[in-house]
């Protein structure tokens, strides 16, 4: 799958006026490829992957999915591609407390209509894959964060999505648990092939991707 | 059909994953407020029911034909009589005869004490003690002696309001005065037209009506006792067979004997006031139970909204990685409805299992009857059917509330 932007603007209303967090970002990420997007705090980051990803609708310009403009898609049809073809990897371990990890995992392939046990089966591998496979009964609450963003990354690879988007996925973990999980979300983007766009910060996590993009004030260097 | 079973995951796990404490608290409310629905109602209605149930059953029948205004008796009741010895539509039928008449007991003592004699006036009736029976039941009502039998010769039944020996203060309350010294067995004076007769009280009736306050005969005396040559009667209480339309039925006689007796179903000549009470009643607990019904819809949209709202980050998260805003709204509704559902279901096993019996068997001890609680399968259906689209939009609107905020905002809580 590949991904291009035409011209991003996202202002958002601060103070009572309208100011510019992207200020007119053109890229493109061909398939398969790992790009680390890098820059400051505040500099816009996870606002130009929220646009990419169509969590938000840009202000202006345009993200185009395989050539097809996503601003013209509705919400529904915005969630449905979400569902379908972008798995998602968030900066705290974003899961469900009132489901195992297990079902954590099955839920995106129930919602794409997978039968119930089809899809415990592939979650069960899917947790599997990230060296979880013996805590599939077990609540969020009872694991621990490194083992809650291994479950996320589970849930985000489960549907075999064509691009993956992370935003600071190790923040929340210490060094040891960091690069276990960036060596994980490496060792499935090259097995399974699937494009990764993955913010992070932290100097000596860039040199994992095919590609650093750096950030600064809203506009790419 | 997937975001129905994927919901109702959802919603399984999130009840599962309450504590059973706030599960009983919630079941609890919805349970009280249903049964506090079922009681109110039932208490409220059961007045008036109660009350009508008891006038059919122990007085007048389903129909009641009586004397026109003005009239003595029924004419041509033998007419009436053939008829309704030959309709199949009619299980007994019982004539009673009125006869005017002063009671008088402690007559003996008087003589020799310089004291009075205690008497009134008191309305006779006169029975075909079989058919009576069948139609009212009216042995069931004699707490202490007898009750007529057929050949019985100046024989009289008393109700218990009218001897002060038996008469409940504040219960049989009347304006007469009471007669002294009557137990079973004791005589009386009976003055009728003038004529005065003793008569051996053989027994006391009591049914909390009519039987508390009346007399009573065989129909042979009081046919002697007006010296009457015809079978013409002061009225008659139809039983009908289970299943006949009372109102047909009633009208149908109507049509045909009209001219010569007032044609009348229970609730006719109970007073159609009774029928408006309990049409009234019903609306007063109807009004009442929205109330708490509006009460149980808050606790749970509450519950629902406090869920939804500690949720929002994962609400989002689900909203980011596609999960149809219909599974998530489908799994709050499923929760509300099963804390409705399983509140209502406790609810109905307490009130059928516990209270409706126990109103059976105690029933409530009202002066001029005992109450039962009125229950009825219909109205019990629609505060069902209302409670459960009450819990419906309490499931519904605050997940909508949280639904319609962007994925963005519920992810990061701006
Ligand atoms: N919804 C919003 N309303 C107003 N301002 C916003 C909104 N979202 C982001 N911003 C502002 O946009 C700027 C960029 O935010 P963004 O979260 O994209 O930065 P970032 O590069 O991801 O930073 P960090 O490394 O700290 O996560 C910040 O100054 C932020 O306050
Ligand atoms: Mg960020």
């Amino acid at each position: 799958m590949n991904l291009q932007t035409n011209k991003i603007i996202k202002s958002y209303v601060i103070g009572g006026k309208p100011t510019q967090i992207l200020k007119g970002i053109d890229l493109s990420v061909q398939s398969g490829e790992f790009v680390v997007l890098s820059g400051k705090s505040g500099a816009g980051k996870s606002t130009l992957l929220y646009q990419l990803s169509l969590l938000s609708r840009p202000t202006s310009g345009q993200v185009l999915v395989n050539g097809i403009d996503m601003a013209t898609l509705s919400d529904a049809k915005r969630s449905d591609f979400r569902l379908r073809k972008f798995g998602f990897v968030f900066q705290e371990f974003a899961l469900s407390r009132d489901l195992s990890a297990l079902e954590n995992v099955s839920l995106p392939l129930m919602c794409q209509g997978v039968s119930f046990k089809n899809s415990r089966q592939r979650a069960q591998s899917a947790l599997e894959a990230v060296e979880l496979g013996h805590r599939s009964d077990n609540y969020p609450e009872q694991l621990s964060g490194g083992e809650q963003q291994r479950v996320a990354i589970a849930r985000a690879i489960v549907t075999e999505p064509e691009l993956l988007f992370a935003d600071e996925p190790t923040a929340s973990l210490d060094t040891k648990n960091s690069e276990n999980v960036l060596q994980i979300i490496k060792q499935l983007q090259k097995k399974l092939g699937i494009t990764v766009i993955m913010i992070t910060h932290e100097e000596q996590y860039k040199t994992i991707g095919d590609r650093v993009i750096e950030l600064e004030d809203g506009k790419l260097i | 059909m997937k975001t129905l079973s994927v919901g109702s995951l959802l919603a399984c796990k999130a009840i599962k994953r309450t504590s059973l404490i706030s599960k009983i608290f919630i079941i609890m409310i919805m349970a009280m407020t249903f049964l506090n629905l079922l009681v109110v109602r039932g208490v409220l209605v059961g007045i008036p029911d109660s009350s009508l149930k008891n006038v059919r059953a122990d007085e007048v029948g389903d129909v009641l034909v009586s004397r026109l205004e003005g009239k003595n008796e029924i004419e041509q009741s033998y007419q009436l009589f053939t008829n309704l010895d030959q309709d199949n539509q009619v299980a007994a039928y019982s004539p009673r005869y009125r006869v005017s008449s002063i009671l008088e007991s402690d007559y003996g003592r008087t003589k020799k004490q310089t004291e009075n004699s205690s008497r009134r006036s008191v309305i006779l009736f006169g029975l075909n003690p079989e058919a009576e029976k069948i139609v009212t039941g009216f042995d069931r009502f004699i707490i202490d002696g007898r009750f007529l039998q057929k050949g019985d010769s100046n024989k009289i039944v008393l109700g218990k309001g009218l001897l002060s020996n038996y008469a409940t203060p504040g219960e049989n309350f009347t304006d007469e005065e009471l007669l002294q010294n009557v137990n079973v067995q004791d005589k009386i004076l009976v003055t009728v037209n003038g004529q005065s007769t003793e008569y051996e009280v053989i027994g006391i009736s009591s049914n909390k009506g009519q039987a508390d306050n009346r007399a009573y005969i065989t129909d042979t005396q009081a046919r002697l006792l007006l010296s009457k040559t015809n079978p013409d009667t002061a009225e008659i209480a139809i039983r009908l067979q289970s299943g006949v339309d009372i109102d047909v039925f009633a009208d149908n006689l109507r049509s045909q004997y009209g001219d010569k007796a007032k044609v009348e179903t229970y609730i006719q000549a109970t007073g159609q006031f009774l029928d408006d009470i309990k049409t009234i009643f019903d609306y007063l607990s109807g009004f009442i139970g929205i109330i708490g019904v509006f009460i149980a819809s808050i606790t749970i949209f509450i519950v629902i909204f406090i869920n939804a709202m500690s949720r929002k980050k994962e609400i989002g998260i689900m909203r980011a990685i596609g999960v149809q805003p219909g599974i998530i709204m489908t799994s709050y509704i499923i929760q509300s409805m099963f804390y409705a559902v399983s509140g209502i279901a406790v609810a109905l096993v307490i009130f059928g299992y516990i209270i409706e019996p126990y109103f059976v068997q105690n029933p409530i001890d009202f002066p001029f009857t005992d109450v039962y609680l009125a229950v009825d399968s219909k109205i019990t259906l629609i505060y069902v059917f209302i409670l459960v689209s009450a819990a419906f939009l309490a499931g519904f609107i605050p997940s909508r509330i949280v639904l319609k905020q962007k994925i963005l905002a519920l992810i990061l809580g701006r």
